[in-house]
């Protein structure tokens, strides 16, 4: 097949078209370009920029790009688009439990390849997320900009002796390993929030007023489709569109490659010879003990129990993809047609993500599930008239006070870590910060210590004395049991 | 010997598919009928006086639909008057077999029963359907069908309201199949609990309105409660397949359900998270763009049945069957 521009051999025939080499850079790269371009941008101009690199194929073209870009402006002598670039590298090599000379080598390369194009490199390590915004070390995992209140409530209680940002870290991804609950999903999850926390960290203490990220198209498809199914819909506008301006910061992360195909980002990175670096971008393969399927496997011939739901997510795209070719595309599409209100001022944002919080979601899921007798309501006479259907609404229960810190996908942060308390109690090490108020319902604290009730409160369970109270009350209505 | 983790009394004799939790027969019971009552009094399903016609097939979701129905209109005492309506599709072999069902649910429940065929609708069952067109498109065409035999059958009893046992399976399957083939227009509605079309050139409301109450309860548990309950349902699936599209969703699904069973709410909060924004605009349709004048409903010229167009979906199918066929009446 020749190329539908040139007449050249074709290498890549997609959307509908065959390209050379050269046609298809040329395309790709005016396509990565006009996303500048785009009307009403806030992406500032003329100001410092962050560029995430995570070593893979997609963020190593990005880079690419922002290298060509800049030099091409140079070259036309007219404004600099950006008046310098940090490229920020997240190393979580501290999780790893093999060796690390081949991160350590590739790091080196990494930076000499940066400083190559006169761009800053940074290279931060994921315990410093134990940190705060101004790189003062503490012991909390406490939200970048809380307020003063909440900083004074973390130096209560002691911390463990001999505890570090390290120790912290390693014992609140250990933590998830240990619970019933435990699936690598959760770490997952939380591994990508820590990361992006030190992504947006790292941009405003570089004083770099935009965040350039490099999903393409069929990453994207992967979090549309992973976001959905973590009930973290309400914040995918955010997630996937072209630019959002970061609540309470001056920073806009920008996505300039995320039109383009995963098959496309794979031929032009090696059309254009760009370095790729293997071993630093898949570190968190299989981290946690998940099975990592290979792109375009069949899942269904696999252990899908011990995939994550990000892996099967992404495993479940490529299969779409091989099947209904023009399904990225679609599902892409589509989600950039959302439109869930997360982008109003004035929402409250999730303390370890950031997100807003959706309005009444702190409490969506216990109103939709009863996981205690005590919640059971049944009518004392069963004859009494309910006159008026919908106004006697279900009593729902208090959520647990990690809920009303956290968006909707993180709660399964705090419910599958083994010690929840960790994240919501002043002077606990994994300590998230929220407003005082919160804590009067179970926390004292000044003492720090639950309201006596502990097992009660940190579990949602009711007290055995009012179970049995319950029991007697609804033991009449219970259904007959003829297998007993 | 593991003890119940709700009443911490009894034995545990099963694993709860949507929490986990290890519990009693009992405490399943009481938990599964208060969250589907929860589901009727906080979305505000009915009225007191309310005539429901509850969409009866015999199978699994919708067995347990009249007898939770039945149930909690007893305890609660919602005052609803609670009627069956069956759609018989005519499928030989199944169908046939399934109504039977409905039939000995009407005596077990003591509720009017309304079978309505598509064989007197249409004048085309299913298996002559399919023996002219194939299994290919077979479920547009019954699809289409049920959607409008059920709300004649409803207009013959005369109800407020019909209640359907679509779950919380088969709600997050949809959020995922609408988006995975580009539906946003079914995107932004497909987790509304309560569906009716309500307005024609004159502002009056056409269908009945439709409810899922089991619209937070997983398929698992249904299954559990109608076997635990040794309910009377009818267990083979349709003879004429599943959708592609939907057969890919619900395979993902299932595999999500494996990873962690609380996918199956997350689906449907998300899904919920997508639905239309009282007072935002979608992207797509920013300034500049001409924006589509909303469609007007008005009713079929041929049969009567609203509809957009001058003829209805159905008899614009009907149409299609009938080419060289003798012609049919509907309704």
């Amino acid at each position: 097949m020749s190329c539908v521009k040139c007449g050249a051999d074709s290498v890549l025939a997609t959307r509908g078209s065959n390209f050379c080499g050269p046609c298809l850079s040329a395309d790709l790269f005016s396509r990565f370009t006009r996303t500048f371009a785009v009307k009403n941008s806030e992406l500032p101009r003329g100001e410092a920029a962050c560029v995430a690199w995570s070593g893979g194929e997609s963020s190593s073209l990005l880079l690419h790009y922002m290298n060509t870009f800049l030099n091409k402006t140079l070259k036309n002598n007219t404004a600099a688009r950006f008046s310098s670039v940090v490229v920020c590298v997240v190393d979580y090599s501290c999780l790893l439990s093999k060796s690390r000379e081949s991160i350590e080598s590739e790091m080196k390369e990494m930076q000499t390849v940066v400083e190559s194009f006169g761009f800053t490199f940074k290279r931060v390590p994921l315990e410093s997320v134990f940190a705060n915004e101004n790189g003062d070390l503490g012991l909390h995992l406490v939200a970048d900009g809380a307020d003063e209140q909440i900083r004074l409530l973390q130096h209560r209680g002691k911390a463990p002796q001999g505890a570090t940002p390290l120790s912290h870290t390693l014992s609140l991804f250990e933590s998830l390993r240990t619970t019933p609950a435990s699936n690598a999903t959760t770490a997952v999850s939380l591994l990508s929030t820590l990361v992006n926390r030190l992504l947006i960290r790292t941009a405003l203490a570089n004083n770099c007023t935009s965040l350039i990220m490099g999903p393409n198209a069929s990453t994207i498809a992967g979090s549309i489709v992973t976001a959905t199914a973590l009930g973290g819909g309400f914040n995918l506008p955010n997630d996937i569109s072209l630019e959002y301006k970061v609540p309470g910061a001056n920073l806009v992360i920008f996505r300039p490659i995320r039109d383009l195909l995963w098959i496309e980002v794979e031929k032009i990175v090696q059309v254009d010879s760009v370095q790729i670096f293997h071993a630093v971008a898949r570190m968190a393969d299989g981290l946690f003990g998940s099975l990592v399927a290979a792109p375009g496997a069949d899942h269904n011939n696999m252990n899908v129990s011990k995939m994550t739901i990000q892996e099967l997510a992404k495993s479940f795209v490529s299969g779409l993809q091989r099947d209904f070719p023009q399904s990225v595309s679609t599902v892409t599409r589509t989600a950039f047609k959302i439109e869930t209100g997360s982008s109003v001022a004035g929402l409250q944002t999730c303390l370890l993500c950031a997100s807003p919080i959706q309005p009444n979601s702190q409490k969506w899921r216990k109103s939709h599930t009863v996981s205690a007798l005590s919640e059971v309501v049944l009518p004392e006479d069963p004859v009494k008239p309910v006159t008026q259907l919908g106004t006697t609404s279900c009593e729902t229960p208090n959520a647990h006070i990690a809920d009303d810190l956290l968006c909707y996908s993180c709660q399964h942060v705090s419910r599958d870590v083994s010690n929840r308390k960790a994240f919501v109690v002043p002077g606990e090490p994994w300590f998230l910060g929220g407003k005082a108020s919160l804590f009067s319902e179970c926390v004292d604290a000044n003492s720090a210590k639950c309201c006596g009730n502990e097992s009660a409160c940190a579990s949602g369970r009711n007290h055995p004395g009012r179970v049995e109270n319950l029991r007697e009350q609804i033991q009449d209505f219970l259904l007959e049991d003829d297998d007993e | 010997m593991k003890v119940c983790q709700l009443c911490s009394v009894q034995r545990a004799q099963l694993k709860r598919p949507k929490t986990g939790q290890s519990i009693c027969k009992q405490c399943f019971y009481a938990v599964f009928e208060y969250e589907i009552h929860c589901t009727i009094v906080d979305n505000k399903l009915f009225k007191r006086g309310d005539r429901v016609a509850i969409a009866a097939s015999g199978g699994k979701d919708s067995t347990v639909l009249a007898h939770t129905m039945t149930l909690l209109n007893k305890r609660y005492d919602y005052g609803l008057d609670l009627v069956l309506l069956s759609i018989d599709e005519g499928i030989a072999g199944y169908r046939d077999d399934s109504l039977e069902t409905v039939k000995r649910n009407q005596t077990q429940y003591e509720l009017p029963l309304l079978i309505v065929s598509y064989e007197e609708l249409y004048g085309w069952s299913m298996d002559k359907i399919v023996a002219q067109i194939g299994t290919k498109n077979n479920c547009t065409f019954c699809g289409v069908f049920r959607r409008q035999a059920l709300d004649r059958g409803a207009s013959r009893l005369g109800v407020d309201h019909i209640v359907t046992g679509h779950n919380a399976d088969d709600v997050a399957e949809t959020v995922l199949m609408n988006l995975f083939r580009g539906d946003f227009a079914r995107l932004k509605r497909c987790t509304q609990i309560t569906t009716q079309s309500t307005e024609t050139a004159d502002a009056a409301p056409l269908t009945i309105p439709r409810s899922k109450p089991f619209k937070y309860t997983y398929e698992k548990e249904i299954v559990m409660y109608a076997y635990f309950l040794n309910l009377d349902y009818f267990s083979t699936e349709c003879t004429y397949s599943v959708e592609a599209y939907r057969g890919y969703a619900r395979v993902f699904l299932k595999d999500l359900e494996k990873v962690r069973a609380a996918a199956i709410m997350d689906i449907i909060h998300s899904g919920e998270a997508y639905q239309a924004q009282e007072g935002l605009e979608d992207r797509a349709s920013a300034p500049g763009k001409q924006k589509k004048p909303a469609q007007k409903q008005g009713n079929c010229e041929r049969c009567g049945y609203i509809s957009s167009q001058k003829l209805c979906k159905a008899c614009v199918l009907l149409e299609t069957l009938n080419r060289g066929q003798p012609a049919v009446t509907i309704g």
